[in-house]
């Protein structure tokens, strides 16, 4: 199920928190739990066993470590088989197509691809059961004992799909007690309506202006391709950030509360800055559980260059099971090395303006390799970009302009701090707030609904 | 804080109140303007519980059933006209009211093509025109909003016409539509059908091709059939400003029989549509996968002519004008008539065959594959 459905937002929400909040405090785990297993196995009730396996894995490897507590070889053995049995979810069920059609390449191999689809929030889960038993391992947390609070942890439907990726220390205690108030639930409320209107509003409707620019990515003059550029930067922006933004508010909604995702990342001043303000989530998970355990930058600038070249790899890649995700990982490692060895004393130089419109550019420019997984239609694309080869403009631009303009600049003005600043200085019209918010959320329900429009042109035959 | 929380309370219970009212709606129902029965009830089983189906099932039965839907989907247009769009639900919203499909990229009309040079072929005794009609988006690309793809159906029509067979005929209408576009109102501005006046130019351009005596407009009876056509285009945007449509019925009264398999007539209008969503079915009865047209007295130099129509809906108030010039006509609806035409032009001693389709949906039309 998705957060962005009229099923989810008429049905599911409702039914789900009138039981959440009539329960008694012990029953609501079980509840949340329950919930989220219907959440997850709707539309894809198979894979609700992967699931399972990972969160059975990662509880007994905790339960163990624990046991074997002064012995650290056994403990060892646990972790790496906590790590062994993720990843190897990960190879099969995310990547395998990608490795089998990519060997089939070399002549006279011809391996059958079992054609397995994706299972949903799978980078997600095995990254969380992951981060907990090396969380024991390294003791930062004691292992859970409850096993429905295990399961609840790994399974909350809010971030289950599509993150933050909340470690178990994180949310440790809320498992076991949490408290609701009312402040928070209308407070996290308005978080999700706020999520909820940035994906469907701004990243679904700013989406189809890069639709439509990847069609015709044959014949995009400049202006186009930029435009596009700027349009998938904001429909990804929005799109996730969104998301971290309904999780949250939902996790609020619960009593939990989750780790920040997003801090504004299109206003960094350097491509380091960005991923200090980009899927937070994501890039200290590689910080604390692959870039420091190999060192960090405590061994040398050689050795750093190459842990940063590796856990830019692994980013890229876990981004998606296609080649074009590893060379966006490496466009980034390319660049923070040189942020951090080459440019460094130059940047401290360069005047704030300059830097942002670098910074900008290079985002950008790395949200197409992002964005078009086919190497022919990224060159295309690229070219397009850096060359005159489609002309300065075309009508498409005009089109564009016209048409997702409005959208576009409230877009940009949002990815600005534009709201907590008015907050401040807008003090007291309480009612005034409520009725904006209320139409943003009525609005966002008018356009699901519109996707489940579909009128038949021809008439009954 | 107080207000927030009322807030939440009022849209809480606004949920609760739209799920009740989803809950309640009538199991059988039929959407009138998305023009398609509501889905039905999910089936349960433990196949469709594991294979997915039972939920997607149950969110269509949902979601279809979701009050107001309708007016919803009018102020999901207002919301988008008030944000400057000039496309919704791939429509153009283009000048004087006009509601134009964006047409797809890259169409391929080689399927149609492959297949009329085969019929033709088999058929040499036949004398074979092929008429592929332009739509709104090319006749009237003046209408567009400012950039707005006009797709090709221009190159298109070229296309066409050189990988045509040299036995076949054929009649290139884009000229004299757009002549006739200046005077009259030639498409509907909220369905992608052509109007009668529309059809009258192509006809006209048909009779001048085919050597016929060319028609006078006066000598035909003009009749405003219906005023409150809303057509598909408009289904698709629910524009809240739409205007409503003409239709006109543009004929010379004839003696006729009317064959159309499950029931006889002496017309080609069927008024009973009118009263319906789906005025343009007033032409030929909607569908059909064959008709027989007999003209109980032809003109002199009708007789004997026995012509076959393999056609989209375009053709509807295309054919009532032929009755002029043929003995016999033969209407075939491919996507459903299951004999194939060589068949029917063997049986029937045909001896002219048109072929039309509109550009719009010539390359995608189910029925194709037995044209022959």
């Amino acid at each position: 199920m998705v957060f962005s459905s009229i099923i989810f937002l008429i049905f599911f929400l409702p039914a789900f928190f009138i039981l959440y909040y009539a329960v008694p405090a012990k029953a609501k785990n079980a509840i949340l739990l329950l919930a989220s297993l219907i959440f997850y196995a709707w539309g894809e009730p198979k894979y609700i066993i992967l699931l399972v396996i990972s969160s059975v894995v990662d509880y007994i490897n905790g339960r163990m470590m624990e046991k074997f507590d002064g012995k650290d070889k056994i403990r060892k053995i646990f972790l790496v088989i906590s790590v062994v049995i993720n990843l190897s979810l990960l190879a099969v069920f995310k990547y395998s197509g990608l490795f089998i059609e990519t060997l089939n390449r070399i002549p006279s191999f011809n391996i059958p691809d079992p054609g397995l689809p994706l299972p949903i929030g799978i980078s997600f889960f095995t990254f969380q059961t992951m981060s907990y038993s090396i969380d024991v391992y390294r003791r930062e947390v004691k292992a859970e004992h409850n096993f429905l609070n295990y399961m609840t942890y790994v399974s909350m439907f809010p971030q289950l799909i599509a993150g933050p990726i909340v470690r178990y220390k994180d949310v440790g205690k809320e498992l076991s007690s949490r408290k609701i108030t009312f402040e928070n639930v209308t407070s996290g409320f308005i978080r999700f309506g706020m999520g909820l209107f940035k994906k469907v509003l701004i990243a679904n409707g700013i989406g189809q202006l890069w639709d439509c620019c990847l069609e015709s990515v044959s014949s995009l003059s400049f202006a186009t391709a930029w435009l596009g550029a700027a349009a998938f930067s904001f429909k990804i922006y929005f799109d996730f950030s969104g998301y971290s933004d309904m999780a949250i508010g939902l996790g609020k909604m619960m009593g939990f509360d989750y780790p920040e995702n997003f801090n504004y990342p299109y206003t960094a001043d350097s491509v380091t800055d960005f991923w200090r303000r980009w899927h937070i989530t994501l890039s200290s998970w590689f910080k604390s559980y692959v870039y420091i355990p190999l060192g960090g930058s405590r061994k040398g600038d050689l050795r750093t260059v190459f842990n940063l070249a590796v856990v830019w790899a692994l980013t890229g890649f876990w981004h998606g099971a296609s080649w074009n995700y590893l060379l966006w990982g490496a466009f980034f490692a390319v660049i923070l090395i040189l942020e951090k060895f080459v440019f460094a004393k130059l940047l401290s130089k360069t005047p704030s303006a300059l830097k942002h419109i670098i910074t900008l550019f290079l985002i950008l420019v790395s949200w197409v390799i992002f964005a078009v997984e086919d190497f022919s239609s990224m060159g295309l694309y690229l070219k397009s970009m850096f060359s005159f080869s489609g002309g300065i403009t075309d009508p498409l631009f005009i089109y564009s302009l016209r048409n997702y303009g409005l959208i576009l600049a409230v877009a940009a003005v949002l990815s600005m701090p534009v709201y907590p600043l008015l907050r401040k200085k807008i003090r007291g019209l309480e009612w005034a707030k409520c009725i904006v918010f209320a139409l943003l959320f009525i609005i966002s329900v008018v356009y699901l609904v519109k996707n489940t429009y579909n009128p038949f042109l021809y008439f009954r035959f | 804080m107080r207000s927030k929380k009322i807030m939440f309370i009022i849209i809480a219970l606004l949920a609760v109140v739209a799920a009740v009212l989803t809950l309640a709606a009538p199991g059988d129902l039929f959407l009138d303007k998305e023009n398609r029965p509501a889905a039905s009830a999910p089936a349960f089983s433990m196949q469709a519980l594991f294979d997915g189906t039972f939920t997607d099932d149950t969110e269509a039965y949902l979601t279809d059933r979701f009050p107001a839907r309708e007016e919803l989907m009018s102020l999901y247009a207002l919301i988008n006209m008030g944000m400057g769009k000039t496309e919704i639900n791939d429509v153009y919203l283009c000048s004087d009211g006009y509601l134009i499909e964006k047409p797809a990229k890259d169409k391929d009309y080689g399927k149609l093509v492959n297949n009329v040079n085969t019929l033709a072929g088999n058929n040499p005794g036949v004398h074979f025109v092929m008429m592929t009609v332009p739509t709104a988006v090319t006749v009237l690309d003046d209408k567009l909003p400012a950039g707005a793809y006009a797709g090709e159906q221009r190159a298109d029509t070229d296309k066409i016409k050189s990988d045509l067979d040299a036995g076949v005929r054929f009649i290139d209408c884009l000229p004299v539509l757009e002549e006739a576009a200046a005077e009259q109102q030639v498409y509907y501005r909220t369905d992608h059908h052509w109007t009668s006046y529309g059809a009258f130019a192509a006809y006209k351009e048909f009779c001048r091709q085919e050597g016929f005596a060319l028609p006078d407009i006066g000598s035909y009876k003009i009749e405003e059939v219906t005023d409150s056509f809303f057509g598909t285009v408009d289904a698709k945007v629910n524009d809240p400003f739409a205007k409503a449509d003409v239709i006109t019925k543009i004929y010379k009264p004839c003696d006729i029989t009317v064959d159309y398999g499950d029931h006889q007539s002496d017309t080609l209008f069927s008024g009973s549509y009118l009263d319906q969503r789906d005025k343009y079915s007033y032409f030929l009865d909607n569908i059909h996968d064959k008709i027989s047209i007999t003209v109980n007295n032809p003109k002199e130099e009708a007789k004997g002519k026995v012509l076959l129509v393999i056609k989209d809906s375009y053709a509807n108030c295309f054919v009532p004008f032929l009755t002029e010039n043929y003995e016999k006509i033969i209407v075939l609806d491919t996507r459903y008539y299951m004999y194939g035409a060589s068949s029917v032009i063997e049986q029937e001693g045909v001896t002219d065959c048109l072929i039309l389709y509109n550009l719009n949906s010539a390359d995608k039309d189910a029925g194709l594959a037995g044209i022959y």
